[in-house]
Parts: C-alpha cells; sequence; structure tokens
C-alpha cells in the first residue's frame, strides 16, 4: 500500500515540481540578479522605494480590493434570494455561475464594446436618456478606467463568491432561523443576528481568495486597458509582463514576482487568521 | 363527513396559491440574473448584426431585427479562427487527458490509501494552487525557451496540465470518497491486486467524476489567456484567445473588425459554456472542495 | 400564562399526506399537557402548528382566547424548544438568553435583571459569558430552557427536548421540568414519543396516531380506560396483552376462549362473537389456580420487577409477577387475572367496548 500510495501519487507530484515549485525557486532566485549585472544583489527589490510602486499596487488594491467587495455586496443577496424556493432557481443559480466559464478575452471583447464611446451601449443609452451630455470614453478615460476594469474584473470573479456563500447558506440549518423567529426575530434581525454571523466564515474566505486572485489577474487588465491610460490601471501583474517582455529585465520582472507571491500569502494569513481567532471561542 | 369534505377543499386551496412574497422574488430573481448574464448576451445578440452596418449611432438599430450570420463568416474568412480554434482545441484536449491521468490515481491514492507521503502530498498540492500564475510566467517562459519548447504545443499542454493538477484532484477526491469503497474490499477479497481493482472496478465507477474533472480542466485550458500569450508567439500554433487578441490589437477599429469580434468571441465562448452546462452540477461540489481546501 | 385551544387543527403537506389531521384539544392555563404517540404521527407538526412554524391548513388555533391562525411565529408570544436546542453559535449564553427580549424591545437594564433570575433558576449564573460549543448536552438544553423562560411567555412549547440527554440525565431533567412549571404556573405543551415521559409529566395527556387524535385525559385515565386498541398498546410499560378470540355463553355469562385460555368476562350487552381482550401484564399474578397456563420461555429480571414472557397453548403473552419468585424457561406457570383488570375491544375498529 505505501509503495502503491507513492506510485500513483509521483506523476502528480513531479508534473508540479517541473512546473510549479522549480519555476518558483527559479523565480526568486532570479529576482536577486540584475539585468546586466555580475553577481546576487537586493538590486531589483529598490523598485520597492521607487516611483512605480505605490500607484501600481494602489492600482492593484483598488482592482482587487473593490472588485471583491463588488462580488460580496452582490452574492450576499443573490444567494438569499436564490437559496428561495421559486421556479427555475437551479436555471438562475447556474447562470449566475456563467463568467465563471467566459473567457477573458470574450469578457474583454464585451466590456470594451458596450463601453465604446460612440457605439457602445453604455454610452448610447447614457446620451438618449440625457444622462450623459457628450460621449464620455469610459476605458479611456483616466477617471473611469480603473473603475470600469474593476467592474469587469468584478463580473468575472462573482461565481466563486457566490457559490461558496450559497453552499454556507444551505447548511444553515432551518431551526436557527425557527428559534430566532419564535423569538421574535423578523426577516431583517434574523439576517444580522443568524444569517450574517453564520455566513462570516464563508465570506471571508470567498472574498480573500478573490481579492488574491484578482490582485495578481493580469488578463482583464492587459486586454481592456493595457495598463492605461498613461499607466492608471497598470497593476503588479502588468509590471510583471512588461519588464520581461518589454524591458527584457528578467531579474526585475522575477522580484515584482515575488512581491505578487508575498502580498498573497500576507493576504491570506491575515484574513484567516483574523476569522479563526473569530471562530475560536464558539466551534 | 361534510365538515371534513369542508376542511379538504380549504386546505387544497390554500396550497395552489403561490404567494405575493413568491411572485416578487422570483421576479427579482430574473431580473438579477438577466443584469448579470447581460454582458455575454449581449455580444452573442451583436455577433448577430448585419456586418454591413454594424457600426451604428442609435440605440434603436442596437438590437439586430434581421438576424444574419454574416459576422461569422466574417471571422471566419477574413482571421485564421478556425486554425486558432483548432489549436485550442488540441492544446485543450491533450491537457484534459493528461490531467486526468495524472490527478485521478493521486486523487485515488489520496483518499483511498494510507501512505506515508499522504500528507505531505495533500500539502504540496494546495500550495502549488496557491502560487499566482503571473508569478511563474516568467520562469516558464525562460526555462521553456531554453529548452525549445516554446512555441510548441507540447510546452503549452505541460503548463496547462499541471496547473489543473490540484483542482482536478480535489474533485476527484471528493468524488472518490463519495463512492463506497465496499466494491473495491470485494475486488481485493476475491483475490484482484490493486492494480487489477484499478482497473476493473474503479475506472469504470470513476467516469462520472472524471467527467467533471475532465469538463473543468478542459474549460480552464480553453480559457487561458495569460501563458498561451507568453507561450506561443507564431500565428500558426495561437491559441483561439491569443489569436483573437492578437487579430484585434492589430488593426484600426473599422466595421469589420468588431464584427468579426462579436462572432468569434461567441464562438470561443461556446465550448466552455456549453461543457459548463452539461457539468455544472458536479463541478459545483469539487469546486467547493476546492475552495474549501485552499 | 394562557390557554391554548385547538380546533379541528388539519396540516396537509404538499405532496397530499395529512399530518395533523382534525386535532381538537383544550389545554386549560397553567397545565402541562403531553403530545405523546409512535414517530410520524404528527405531534411535532401540531406543536410547530401552535408556534407559527407550520401553517395551519384547516381549523383554528386560539391562545388565550385569540384566533392566531394568521399571526406569524413572531406575534404569537409562544417559545419554543427544540430538540436540539437551536442555541445560536455565535452569542453568549447571556445574549442567547436575552435574545428575545431584545427583539421585543425589552428594555437593557431588565434584560440584564431578567437574565440574571432566569440562570439563577436553571443554575446556568456561572456559564453566562460561554459559548454553547463548550457547554454539555444538559446545559445546552437548560440554556433552551432558560430561553423560553426568561421571555415569559403565553404557552411554552417543547419539541422533544430531553430525546437527546442520556438515560439518567433524562430522568433528573424530567423533575427540573415540573418544578419550572409549575413555579411558573406556565402552560406546558410537550411532546414525546417516549410514553414513560408521558405519563409522569403530563396533567393532560393526549395520545396521536396517523395525524389523528385518539385519546385524550389524565394519565391515570388514559391508563386505566383506554379508548382504543392503540392506546392500551401504547400505554404501559411492558405493553398490555391483546389477545383476539371468541365469546361463548357459558351459562352464567359469557366466557372468552382464546387457545385453551377460558375466563368469564364481564356481561355487557350486545357483544359480538369474536373480540379482542386487553389484560396488562402488572394485572396477574402467580396462582395454582389461575385460569391461564403459561409456558415460560424468557425471563426478565429487572431487581425490582420480573417479567415472563411466554404462550399459553399459541396465545403469547407477558405477565408481570413477584420477583421473589423465580421461573425457568420450560417451566409452566399458572396465572390468575386481578380483578377488574379486563379491557374489551371491537376486533374489527379497535374500539373499547362498551
Amino acid at each position: 500500500m505505501q509503495i502503491a500510495g507513492l506510485v500513483l501519487v509521483t506523476p502528480a507530484i513531479v508534473l508540479l515540481s517541473m512546473v510549479v515549485a522549480g519555476p518558483f525557486v527559479y523565480v526568486v532566485w532570479q529576482s536577486f540578479f540584475e539585468k546586466d549585472g555580475k553577481g546576487a544583489t537586493l538590486a531589483n527589490y529598490d523598485w520597492f522605494m521607487g516611483p512605480d510602486f505605490w500607484p501600481t499596487l494602489s492600482h492593484g488594491l483598488v482592482i482587487g480590493g473593490l472588485s471583491t467587495l463588488i462580488e460580496v455586496v452582490v452574492a450576499v443577496p443573490l444567494a438569499l434570494l436564490l437559496n428561495e424556493r421559486i421556479p427555475a432557481r437551479g436555471l438562475l443559480r447556474g447562470l449566475v455561475t456563467l463568467p465563471w466559464a467566459v473567457p477573458t478575452i470574450a469578457v474583454a471583447t464585451a466590456f470594451l464594446w458596450l463601453a465604446d464611446p460612440f457605439y457602445g451601449l453604455f454610452d448610447q443609452i447614457g446620451l438618449e436618456t440625457g444622462v450623459l451630455k457628450q460621449p464620455i470614453s469610459v476605458l479611456g478615460d483616466p477617471h473611469y478606467a480603473i473603475w470600469a476594469v474593476t467592474v469587469a474584473t468584478a463580473w468575472k470573479g462573482l461565481p466563486l463568491v457566490f457559490i461558496v456563500i450559497l453552499s454556507s447558506l444551505q447548511a444553515l440549518q432551518a431551526q436557527y432561523l425557527e428559534a430566532a423567529k419564535v423569538d421574535g426575530a423578523w426577516r431583517l434581525a434574523q439576517f444580522r443576528y443568524v444569517v450574517l454571523p453564520h455566513l462570516g466564515s464563508a465570506i471571508a474566505l470567498s472574498a480573500v481568495l478573490s481579492g488574491i486572485y484578482n490582485f495578481a489577474l493580469f488578463d482583464i487588465a492587459y486586454l481592456l486597458t493595457g495598463g492605461g491610460p498613461a499607466g492608471l490601471t497598470t497593476t503588479w501583474p502588468l509590471v510583471l509582463y512588461n519588464q520581461e517582455f518589454a524591458a527584457f529585465d528578467s531579474g526585475r520582472a522575477s522580484a515584482v514576482g515575488v512581491a505578487i507571491f508575498l502580498a498573497g500569502v500576507l493576504a491570506l494569513v491575515v484574513v484567516l487568521g483574523l476569522d479563526a481567532l473569530r471562530r475560536r471561542r464558539y466551534t | 363527513m361534510a365538515a371534513a369534505e369542508t376542511h379538504a377543499t380549504q386546505a387544497a386551496r390554500w396550497l395552489r396559491f403561490p404567494s405575493v412574497r413568491t411572485i416578487v422574488l422570483t421576479a427579482v430573481a430574473f431580473a438579477a440574473v438577466f443584469v448579470i448574464i447581460f454582458p455575454f448576451l449581449w455580444i452573442v445578440l451583436s455577433s448577430f448584426r448585419d456586418p454591413g452596418h454594424f457600426l451604428t449611432l442609435h440605440l434603436r438599430d442596437a438590437v439586430p431585427h434581421n438576424f444574419s450570420i454574416g459576422t461569422y463568416r466574417l471571422a471566419l474568412g477574413r482571421t485564421d479562427l478556425l486554425r486558432w480554434i483548432g489549436n485550442s482545441l488540441i492544446v485543450a484536449l491533450s491537457t484534459t487527458g493528461l490531467a486526468l491521468a495524472v490527478a485521478a490515481p493521486a486523487a485515488f491514492a489520496l483518499v483511498r490509501l494510507r501512505f506515508r507521503a499522504r500528507g505531505f502530498a495533500s500539502l504540496y498540492l494546495v500550495v502549488a494552487y496557491a502560487v499566482p500564475s503571473i508569478t511563474l510566467a516568467v520562469p516558464l517562459f525562460v526555462v521553456l525557451v531554453k529548452l525549445h519548447l516554446n512555441d510548441t504545443f507540447i510546452g503549452l499542454i505541460i503548463v496547462h496540465a499541471s496547473f489543473t493538477i490540484p483542482f482536478s484532484t480535489w474533485v476527484l477526491s471528493d468524488f472518490y470518497r463519495s463512492l463506497p469503497a465496499d466494491l473495491e474490499e470485494a475486488g481485493y477479497v476475491d483475490g484482484a491486486s490493486l492494480v487489477r481493482v484499478l482497473r476493473h472496478i474503479v475506472l469504470p465507477l470513476s467516469i462520472p467524476g472524471l467527467l467533471a474533472a475532465g469538463a473543468y480542466a478542459f474549460i480552464l485550458s480553453w480559457n487561458d489567456f495569460l501563458f498561451a500569450l507568453v507561450i506561443m508567439n507564431s500565428n500558426e500554433h495561437f491559441t483561439a484567445p491569443v489569436g483573437i487578441h492578437a487579430y484585434f490589437t492589430g488593426q484600426n477599429a473599422t466595421q469589420e473588425v468588431w464584427a468579426s469580434l462579436m462572432a468569434a468571441s461567441t464562438l470561443v465562448t461556446l465550448p466552455s459554456v456549453i461543457l459548463f452546462g452539461f457539468f455544472q452540477r458536479y463541478m459545483v461540489s469539487g469546486f467547493l472542495a476546492g475552495a474549501v481546501k485552499g | 400564562m394562557a390557554e391554548l385551544r385547538l380546533r379541528e387543527v388539519t396540516r396537509i403537506f404538499r405532496n397530499g399526506v395529512r399530518a395533523v389531521d382534525g386535532v381538537s384539544l383544550d389545554i386549560a392555563d397553567g397545565r402541562f399537557a403531553v403530545l405523546v404517540g409512535p414517530s410520524g404521527c404528527g405531534k411535532s407538526t401540531t406543536l410547530r402548528m401552535v408556534a407559527g412554524l407550520e401553517p395551519v391548513n384547516a381549523g383554528e388555533v386560539l391562545i388565550g382566547g385569540r384566533r392566531v391562525n394568521d399571526d406569524p411565529p413572531q406575534r404569537r408570544d409562544v417559545a419554543f424548544v427544540f430538540q436540539n436546542y437551536a442555541l445560536y453559535p455565535h452569542m453568549t449564553v447571556a445574549a442567547n438568553l436575552g435574545f428575545g427580549l431584545r427583539m421585543r424591545r425589552v428594555p437593557r437594564s431588565e434584560i440584564r435583571q431578567r437574565v440574571q433570575e432566569t440562570s439563577r433558576i436553571l443554575g446556568l449564573e456561572h456559564l453566562l459569558d460561554r459559548y454553547p460549543a463548550q457547554l454539555s448536552g444538559g446545559e445546552r438544553q437548560r440554556v433552551a430552557l432558560g430561553r423560553a423562560t426568561v421571555r415569559d411567555p403565553a404557552v411554552f412549547l417543547l419539541d422533544e427536548p430531553l430525546s437527546n440527554l442520556d438515560a439518567q440525565l433524562r430522568s433528573e431533567m424530567r423533575v427540573e421540568l415540573v418544578k419550572i412549571q409549575r413555579r411558573l404556573e406556565a402552560t406546558f405543551v410537550f411532546v414525546t414519543h417516549d410514553q414513560v415521559e408521558a405519563m409522569t409529566l403530563a396533567d393532560v395527556l393526549a395520545v396521536m396516531r396517523a395525524g389523528v387524535l385518539q385519546q385524550v385525559g389524565p394519565p391515570e385515565e388514559i391508563y386505566a380506560r383506554p379508548a382504543n386498541m392503540f392506546v392500551a398498546a401504547f400505554i404501559g410499560s411492558p405493553k398490555m396483552n391483546l389477545i383476539s378470540g371468541a365469546i361463548a355463553d357459558g351459562g352464567d355469562g359469557p366466557v372468552f376462549s382464546a387457545g385453551s385460555i377460558r375466563f368469564p368476562i364481564p356481561s355487557v350487552g350486545g357483544l359480538p362473537d369474536t373480540i379482542v381482550v386487553g389484560l396488562r401484564p402488572e394485572h396477574m399474578r402467580v396462582d395454582p389456580e389461575g385460569e391461564i397456563d403459561l409456558r415460560v420461555e424468557v425471563v426478565e429480571s429487572l431487581g425490582s420487577q420480573k417479567f415472563v414472557y411466554g404462550s399459553a397453548d399459541g396465545v403469547d403473552l407477558g405477565a408481570a409477577i413477584d420477583p421473589r419468585i423465580h421461573p425457568r424457561e420450560g417451566e409452566r406457570l399458572r396465572l390468575s387475572i386481578a380483578d377488574g383488570a379486563l379491557h374489551l375491544f371491537d376486533a374489527a375498529s379497535g374500539a373499547r367496548l362498551p
């Protein structure tokens, strides 16, 4: 049995070592080497002190954080709604999870098309209803671009959060709500004192996973704006890409890659740690 | 007797009538879901516009009255979309095959067999899943170039398969956990070796799980943009997402380009959505297994 | 504190099953009522209808004289103790106790005082800052009870609250429950499938089966004069012996015979030819001149009691005998029937005769 177990598991371990572990070690190692430098230095990490660091970080935080917030704020009422006994709720749940299956290229197309200043539905409706006095280029305008990228990112990430929250909701036993009802709690109170505390862990988990994923997401920012206008939607993944394929500076790109990984680990540890502390008393 | 009858009809009437609350909730639910899937619906709808009059400034022309497939003809004729889709198919199918071939045994071992490295292997999967793809894009690119595997199918397939392994393994683990071990144990008692049990008992029973995990792996490979972008750089080898991107960024945004983009985007989405539709039920529970594990 | 009245209360599930069928019940203020019956008989559903957790498809529920059919649970001023307690896991014991009062906008100081008092009555004072997960089963049950008590509701509804406790704890809690009920002078409606619990706790006992109320009354009466075979067999432990047999005219009056058993039965008018006679094990005793000749098959000794099971020429019987007697398996034992111990039932309908 020992041998069998090892044998069956080995291909997976090998593949992952080749494609994940090995490259990870490599990227960490590479981050210490400058483009035309000799030995190992921390030179690439001075990017952290540079002018680029904070703006790109804030873009990433806005896009990653706000999109996750939107996802949670939409997913919770949606999950409550689709947990009720309404017709076709299975179909509706499936449709809500559709964005996950849509390739990012199509997501980009959809939002580019909707946001086009002249031919896009968004502007056309705005002009027609008088909300807009003149066409605005949502993706080209420095004021709006980052919000547009955020919305598109939230759209793509909604299904994951929705599913985790919905299953947590389904796991909530009816008797707690019944006890609350008998105790005199109306709908809002039931939500506040029974449902929401119960969902706390699910929300924390899905939010942190989605947040990290959205922060480290390359596709949507790249496809929608390419990092523009004027670098206003450039996030760390895009910095990485540019460093490697435009500036050919593998060292710097690697440093950014390591930074992204560390940011993710930090977020995970903090959020899950807090949630574990919260729950420690009553589980 | 008469009293009992009145009670029966009273009760029956009570049950048949949907409450106002249900009606309102249903309406809101449908509206919300419509808003959510709208972006996707919009490109599908737009793909049926007449390509000759594709770009219109008026709202009323936004929704096509006469449905035409002209955009699709344009997309397929003016671009290498067909080839790109073919490439995507090759990569995705191979990825699925490889991923399942690796994940299924691993999942089985993790669930059924007790071996010392089990905890380590489990942890390895979790940690591997936690590393962001973008972080690995650079080293993978460099390594593949060194091995002359860049711009090849094999390179991309190996990368895709590896990335889907943790999640596929969790989906399959979940599946195996729900499979009663009795049948395998009966096989052992009957004198079959592990290999035979795997081949004759476990494998046939695994099919639903394999389908779900396979659908997931296929979708992930099919949808991938980052690695396909980084690894493939010749037009002949582009997968659909990369090809479409290359096409669109290489041109001015004329009517034909937009039109073909709509059609191409719709086409590239279809396989994923269809697969997802079929296997969604099974995938959701696996999704959770993956999310909870992570 | 209020009286509870159920009038022809009916509940039909979506699949057409009549879980509760025309149940009518009056429970006076301050009484301890018990709904008892086998699993699935509708007793919990009935309780939930009183709470407002199940809709009332037909009939009326009146609390304190007021019709509450259309009132949601929040408005009914009832308290419900769940079988699994349903304590809010993320709230302390104190918060759990105070929740109902908080919902009803009772001033904070009053809540604190009432929670203190209730926790004192139930012995929970030292647990107020703990969370449900940190409590034992018995403690959780008391908190569940406390949550109900602190609200001082019109009616207390308890759905098999003792079922999850081990036997020892169960008997202790039984006593506690009665004490609390008497102290509060509250109307209790208690649901259980355990007839021992039912008999010991009830002022008023209601036996249910398949959604239909079989009999209502004080426990002693239900024990002494069961209205039908089902109630007769359900109440009383060990089960009442039910013997089918024929009636023939035996000179001085009707004589019942089944197998080799023969005994006279009281002469009541209009007896059919075949009836079922009910005879409680505790109403037989060993008697060398007894009417019953029992071949012993199994002997159960409980220390203070002894039961023998066997057959008398094809008729299976159980009897409670003097524990000082030691019958052996295979032995023959003669038993006689105590006076007035016979219950007569119609073989077809199961109803009591007369």
